[in-house]
């Protein structure tokens, strides 16, 4: 009916040629960075409940090390394919670019179903993936992480299994760890607080300052909850929230147009970011439908729930007065309707930038396991904005300069990193 | 005791004490209860020792027993001989009682206090002190005969030898009991005559003379009692040569078990006898101390047929599975505990009957497994079902029985006038006396008073939740915890009138059926926390699992529902909470994996009793936490602690409910508990014995694991496999599944949502969330619950999109099924999600859920039916008629002559069908229609003709400008095969714009009627009228069709229109 659909790695492989277009690279750097640089692919053997044995297979793709260790993701996945892994690790890698951290870009996952597999044998999956591996990953070269269907849990499976391997404590080789158990603080907060520096700075860059500035907030989990929490508290005035009704099974969104009081909603949302109709109302809180968050008449949208919510068909619906999207969430814009916001003059800062808060704080929660010793919340928090200011100020800046948009900026700036220490070491010229 | 070559007779199996000795012992204990006097009976039993060293003992010990021991003597004279403590004299102060022996008085026994003590009930003596003085004489009395006997026999044949010990026995009935050893002399020789055993000439002078009996003037000769002894001597002697001592002896023990149920037998047998009497019976039968286990088999059989029956169930069925699984001293508990109306017959209906035997099941199986020991019943009373009977005459209700005949609107209307003249009635005096007696059995703890109907739980017919059980929670004054138990129990027997019940019972064919209905007043298991009376948790198992999540798990996995507080929320579906589901034999295997899907799908309200409002109420589970979480036992077991995205298990110490962030996981009573593995074990015990799978309900409160109760898993609701006819015509059966079916009931489809799985995947990611969305706005237009989504793959795939349509669980929550088909894609069969995306919202939701493998052998799968049929995407949503080639929703009825689809499921054929049908909510009635090959040919024109007067029926001949219709051809002429036209003949005689008109009507129907041929038969084609029209002009002429209107030999036949021009 239609063109055969890109798969995930190649997708980010035009993505990256098109960046590599404007930076004019060689083809000896397109051919090094159009594929990754390590990639392992295995089978992990797990005894299961039943008694009998089954092979899962595995893989860890590391796409890029020029400027530091591999960070990246493990997923469970039941149609993981090493093409999705590839992909993904390419886009690590730009992510931690553009957050200027000195890591590189990598993936991994296992061919599974979690729902059809219990806690031990997950557990042996977990073993099984660091005993094939091991010798290929480590606090200095490649770090692995939570991603889709893996948890905290898992991680700590991972490094008990490692560290047993390698015969010492070893923190640092994995990230996502609980507080207490090589874990940093300030985690939950960092994505949604990022958000907030990176709009901030976005502002100061266009004159405007985060005092007084209206915006209306798609998603009240994690990241919104903080985002929210940051900007009220740095004078900005939210309008309007939209969440999900567990209830309903819907979404709707909460506005009163003398703006959200952060501790007020927090005291009357669940803990997934649910908030309880009956108490809003009563607290003066207006009921609309889930997708008004995107009709305010606010200057700031953040989408902070999923991908692919600002779309061609409701991009009409934003108001005028909306002069900058920033996108806590992963791809909430599609490209359709970012260039027919560009069209209108709003700016949209992208996800790759604005969200990398989670990321940088990962970076931190391995820093502090390395040197096995813990900041307080406020010291991450303030090492955070330090290091959001300056990415985004890069980005900013590249974009001014060159008159492209803020993703554009924000690729051209990653990938340039990235060619820049491979030049470094004499991999390229 | 002697060797004997007919070893192993009756009693053979009990060879621990000399049989002697347990019969004398049976026959000495006649008409005995034995309260623990285990200082008496100890001494007591010392017959080897000499009187003086025992009763010398005895009466020293003795004061001990009574209040004031150190002013209490006892003098004990037997016989001119006097036992006594020292110091005794007689006082003002004293209790008597008389020793007798072989019911002569032989003595008495005296307790005196030497100085005064405060007034009591006798004297300054106890209630119970007089029953101990009783039965202590009484002991002493018993202890004389036991002496007496035992010097017989050591004086006859020494202490061990077993030879001739039978004539111990007749020493002592000749004297407690002739008539007896009349009938056992008599049997003996019986016995011998029967098996040939004997030689003629022996039994000839023990059996009554021949002469005796024919002579007919003269009074028979007298025989003495001593002629007795002799007979029964010599018989027994004769007996115990050929048949041996020991094999005698077991005869002896049966015989004499069976003379002492015999009564029981008759009362059961006699279908007047009151439950009243029946009881007492059973009472008198209990006192006894007879053994059941040693009567003969088909004796103890038919006691516990005859005990089944009378209180249980007469239902065939439920007598033989539980007949074998209990026993006669069962029922001594049961039947303290009923509720009697006068002249009582009831029984104490179905939900106690199943409890009953499962609990007796588990209580006898415990002594193989010792996981099942300790399973306890909550104490409880029952009010037999001809109660409500007694009910309805007392107050004058008895023309409520023709009440069920009434209209189901009428009985609606009047049902509140019911239930308040029900309240307001009061209950015949004798069940209110039997309520109070219960209401001091049970105590002032909460209670629960559930209907315990006769026709619940029939196979096939589950009332489940048609009845009330009503929450009491029984606290204050005695009289209003009483007057509140009666309302409650009026309220329930309203319920039997109630619209609901009675338009399922009609259903059901059972209205005819006498309802009678008894009422189980249960205690509430559980204990108080803070002001809340609640279990610590409670659920239901199931034998066989029909919500399987996970193609690892087998239905003989079993299922759990575990709830915190009261099982309501595990019995019901919660439209806004989750209980916690488990697979008892996998419980490893988890429907919700990550702990976010832990958390969201949790319990988060708990049902419990507010004994200060005296109201049973809902609250939720953090503030109950809150104010009482510490007090709730094993309440760590429960929870798992959220510590970011770790859910860890809690240990008692660190519980903190003000800051801590608790869920409901039942993790630690999962991993750190037997409580799994037992749950498995009950149920797989109970389906063994009982022969059937099984539904229990149970309670926890924290100490002890009580079951609530106990039915067939297929009276319940999700459970019923639906009958799949062997000879569904194929053409009808649109799909069949026979991987992973389940059973339970799918309502009746009339909307088919198909996302046709190639178009599907050949779609970009951007399609595909189109899609998503166009399915989430067909969720909220069509029909609630009467339609059907078939998609590839992974309904609600999050993540990647490609495995199958990403909707939520808002775009699919109005669905009546959900099925995801698998195809094959190259080699592989892509895996199925079986909901887990949203799995607990289905099961809460009662949406099904069923994976199609269209590619299996032995499946049907008629894909043109969805990709061909007409689809209404476009007039429903006209802005995505755009994805028609993918998404297609089929308008069934509209598609098949009013036809709807059904989906019939049944697991234990492994099948399921999706099948086109009449709708209606009884039986399948598939239409006539059959594959065209099978077809009677004669059928192809009938239809034809009959759509073709229905067409006609319908032509609204005077709008259209046609005058007359005819059929021709071989429709008319009984010769149409099943792929011929329809031939019409009209006689048209409107204006240009009508021809257009009607040309474009009969298309519709001929494109229609082309599709039902092609669903009837196989037949594929686009149209299937050929119609031909006719003007004056050409009638005229005559020629042509024209001819065919006024053919003598093939006339045309007219056809009857709505109007004509």
């Amino acid at each position: 009916m239609t063109t055969v659909a890109q798969t995930p790695f190649q997708m980010a492989q035009s993505q990256f040629d098109r960046v590599a277009d404007l930076l004019d690279l060689n083809q000896a750097a397109r051919d090094l960075l159009r594929f990754p640089i390590r990639e392992y692919s295995f089978a992990i053997p797990v005894r299961m409940d039943d008694g009998s044995t089954q092979i899962f297979r595995g893989f860890r793709v590391q796409h890029n090390d020029a400027r530091g260790p591999g960070k990246g993701g493990v997923r469970f996945h039941p149609q993981e394919t090493l093409d999705t892994v590839r992909g993904l690790a390419m886009w690590m890698t730009w992510k931690c670019a553009v957050a200027d951290l000195p890591l590189g870009g990598a993936k991994g996952g296992v061919v599974c179903d979690p729902h059809q597999l219990s806690m031990r044998e997950q557990e042996q999956i977990c073993r099984g993936w660091v005993r094939q591996i091991v010798r290929n990953v480590g606090a200095n070269t490649d770090v692995p992480a939570p991603d889709v269907m893996t948890s905290a849990q898992h991680m700590l499976w991972m490094l008990d299994e490692f560290e047993t391997l390698v015969g010492s404590r070893q923190p640092g080789f994995i990230t996502g760890k609980p507080v207490g158990m090589g874990g940093s603080l300030a985690r939950t907060e960092a994505t949604g607080y990022g958000v907030i520096y990176t709009l901030r700075e976005a502002l100061r860059a266009r004159f405007r300052k985060l005092e007084g500035v209206t915006a209306s907030v798609q998603g009240f989990g994690n990241v919104g909850q903080y985002a929210v929490q940051l900007l009220t508290k740095l004078g900005g005035k939210v309008l309007a929230i939209s969440c999900w009704d567990q209830k309903d099974r819907c979404s709707y969104t909460y506005a009163r147009s003398s703006g959200v009081d952060f501790d007020e909603l927090k005291g009357i949302t669940d803990r997934f970011g649910g908030i309880d109709p009956d108490k809003a109302r009563d607290l003066g809180y207006e009921r609309m439908a889930g997708d008004a968050w995107l009709e305010q008449e606010a200057e700031i949208l953040i989408p902070a729930a999923l991908d692919r919510e600002i779309r061609e068909d409701n991009v009409e619906k934003v108001a005028s007065s909306v002069k900058m999207i920033v996108e806590g969430a992963n791809g909430p814009t599609t490209p359709g309707a970012e260039a027919m916001l560009l069209k209108r003059g709003i700016e949209v800062v992208p996800d790759l930038l604005a969200n990398s808060g989670g990321v940088t704080c990962s970076y931190f929660e391995q820093v502090q396991s390395n040197s096995n010793y813990y900041w307080e919340r406020d010291e991450v928090l303030a090492k955070l904005e330090s290091r959001m200011v300056g990415a985004s100020a890069a980005v900013l800046d590249l974009a001014e300069r060159r008159g492209v948009s803020l993703r554009e900026a924000a690729y051209l700036i990653s990938v340039d990193r990235v060619v820049r220490a491979c030049r470094d070491r004499g991999w390229i010229q | 005791m002697t060797g004997s070559p007919t070893a192993g007779g009756p009693g053979g199996g009990h060879e621990t004490t000399a049989p002697v000795e347990r019969i004398l012992g049976d026959l000495r204990e006649r008409a005995k209860e034995l309260d623990c006097l285990y200082k008496a009976d100890e001494l007591l039993s010392r017959y080897q020792a000499s009187p003086e060293d025992v009763f010398g003992e005895l009466v020293q010990s003795i004061p001990q027993g009574w209040q004031f021991p150190e002013v209490c003597c006892c003098r004990l004279r037997l016989s001119g001989t006097v036992y006594q403590t020292p110091g005794f004299y007689e006082t003002p102060w004293i209790q008597k009682a008389t020793v007798r022996s072989h019911g002569e008085k032989v003595g008495d026994l005296q307790v005196v206090y030497l100085s005064p003590r405060p007034t009591a009930d006798e004297g300054p003596f106890l209630r119970e002190e007089r029953r101990l003085l009783d039965t202590l004489a009484e002991r002493i009395g018993y202890s004389l005969v036991q002496r007496e006997l035992h010097r017989m026999r050591t004086g006859l044949h020494g202490p061990e030898s077993g030879e001739g010990s039978w004539s111990v026995i007749i020493q002592f009935l000749r004297t407690s009991d002739p008539s007896l050893l009349r009938r056992l002399a008599q049997r003996i020789l019986t016995h011998l005559q029967w098996h040939g055993l004997a030689k003629p000439e022996d039994l000839v002078d023990l059996l009554p003379p021949q002469d005796e009996m024919v002579d007919e003037n003269r009074p028979l000769p007298f025989h003495k009692e001593n002629d007795l002894a002799d007979r029964a001597q010599r018989s027994f002697s004769l007996a115990a040569s050929i048949l041996g001592e020991k094999t005698l002896l077991g005869l002896l023990q049966s015989w004499v078990d069976e003379e002492r149920s015999r009564f029981l037998l008759d009362t059961l047998a006699n279908s007047e006898a009151t439950l009243e009497r029946v009881s007492s019976a059973l009472a008198r039968f209990r006192s006894q101390g007879a053994d059941e286990e040693r009567l003969p088999a088909p004796i103890a059989t038919a006691l516990r047929v005859g005990l089944v029956n009378r209180f249980l169930s007469d239902q065939t069925e439920f007598v033989r599975q539980s007949a074998g699984a209990v026993r006669v001293s069962d029922f001594y508990a049961l039947t303290e505990r009923i509720v009697d109306p006068e002249r009582s017959h009831g029984r104490v209906g179905g939900k106690t009957a199943g409890l009953f035997v499962a609990w007796n099941i588990l209580r006898r199986a415990s002594e193989k497994h010792p996981e099942l020991k300790d399973i306890r019943v909550p104490n409880a009373w029952v009010v037999p079902s001809d109660a409500l009977l007694a009910f309805l005459e007392y107050n004058g209700f008895g023309t409520l029985h023709t009440l069920k005949y009434k209209s189901t609107e009428e009985i609606r209307q009047d049902h509140p006038n019911l239930i308040e003249a029900f309240r307001n009635s009061p209950l015949p005096p004798s069940i209110r006396r039997g309520l109070a007696m219960a209401l001091d059995d049970l105590g002032q703890v909460p209670l629960v008073v559930r209907s315990s109907s006769l026709l619940e739980d029939r196979p096939g017919s589950s009332f489940a939740g048609k009845y009330r059980s009503l929450f009491l929670a029984n606290q204050g004054p005695r009289e209003e915890r009483l007057e509140a138990l009666e309302r409650a129990i009026t309220e329930i027997y309203a319920s039997v009138f109630s619209p609901d019940p009675i338009g399922y019972r009609a259903e059901r064919g059972l209205l005819d059926f006498h309802e009678e209905m008894s009422v189980l007043i249960q205690q509430v298991v559980g204990t108080r926390i803070g002001r809340y009376h609640m279990p610590s948790f409670a659920g239901v198992a199931f034998s066989r699992n029909e919500l399987r999540w996970s193609p690892r798990i087998q239905r003989e996995d079993g299922l759990l529902r575990l709830v915190p507080g009261l099982g309501t929320r595990a019995v019901d579906r919660l439209a806004d909470d989750y209980p916690v589901l488990l697979a008892p034999r996998q419980p490893q295997l988890r429907v919700n994996q990550t702990p976010d899907e832990v958390m969201r799908y949790s319990p988060r309200r708990v049902d419990l009793l507010d004994l200060e409002a005296n109201d049973f109420c809902t609250r939720p589970l953090d503030e109950v936490l809150r104010e009482c979480g510490n007090r709730w036992p094993l309440v760590h077991r429960l929870l798992s602690r959220v510590d970011e995205d770790i859910l860890r298990p809690v240990s008692p110490l660190e519980l903190d409910f003000r800051d801590g962030d608790y869920v409901v996981t039942f993790d630690g009573l999962i991993a750190q508990t037997d409580f799994v593995r037992r749950v498995a074990l009950m149920l797989q015990v109970l389906e063994e014995t009982l022969g059937h799978p099984v539904d229990l309900e149970f309670a926890h409160d924290g100490t002890d694991f009580y079951l609530l109760q106990c039915r067939n898993q297929s009276f319940s609701a999700d459970s019923d496999p639906d009958v799949i006819p062997a000879d569904l015509p194929a053409s009808q059966v649109l799909f069949s599944a026979r991987r992973y079916v389940s059973n339970g009931r799918a309502p009746e489809i009339t909307h088919v949502v198909y996302v046709d799985p190639e178009a599907y995947h050949a779609l970009d990611p951007a399609a595909m969330r189109e899609v998503g969305r166009a399915v989430g706005r067909l969720n909220g237009m069509l029909p609630r619950r009467k339609f059907a989504l078939l998609g590839p793959g992974r309904w609600g795939s999050r993540g990647d999109i490609r495995l199958g349509v990403p909707v939520t669980y808002a775009d699919i929550n109005h669905a009546a099924i959900m099925i995801e088909i698998a195809r094959q894609t190259g080699d592989y069969v892509p895996d199925l999600s079986f909901g887990t995306h949203f799995f607990q919202d289905l099961v809460e939701a009662g949406i099904r859920y069923l994976p199609l493998y269209p590619d299996d052998p032995d499946v049907a799968w008629q894909g043109l039916f969805f990709q061909r049929s007409d689809n209404i995407l476009g007039e429903l949503l006209p802005s995505f008629a755009y994805l028609s080639e993918v998404l297609r929703v089929i308008d069934v009825p509209r598609q098949t002559e009013g036809q709807v689809l059904r989906i019939l499921c049944n697991a234990e054929q492994e099948l399921a069908v999706g099948v086109l049908c009449e709708p209606g909510a009884t039986g399948l009635m598939v239409r006539a229609g059959r594959p065209g090959q099978n077809l009677d040919d004669s059928e192809h024109w009938k239809w034809r003709m009959h759509m073709a007067e229905r067409l006609a029926a319908s032509l609204d001949g005077a709008r259209m400008g046609v005058r007359a219709l005819y059929v021709i051809g071989g429709t008319k002429n009984g010769t149409a095969g099943p792929g011929s036209d329809v031939d019409l003949l009209a006689h048209f005689v409107g204006t240009p714009e009508q021809r257009k008109a009607l040309l474009l009507w009969l298309g519709a129907w001929s494109r229609a009627l082309a599709a039902m041929n092609h669903l009837r038969t196989g037949y594929v084609c686009t149209e299937l009228l050929d119609v031909h029209l006719v003007d004056d002009q050409a009638l005229a002429a005559g020629g042509g069709f024209a001819s065919k209107i006024h053919s003598i030999d093939d006339p045309a036949q007219e056809l009857e229109m709505a109007s004509r021009a």
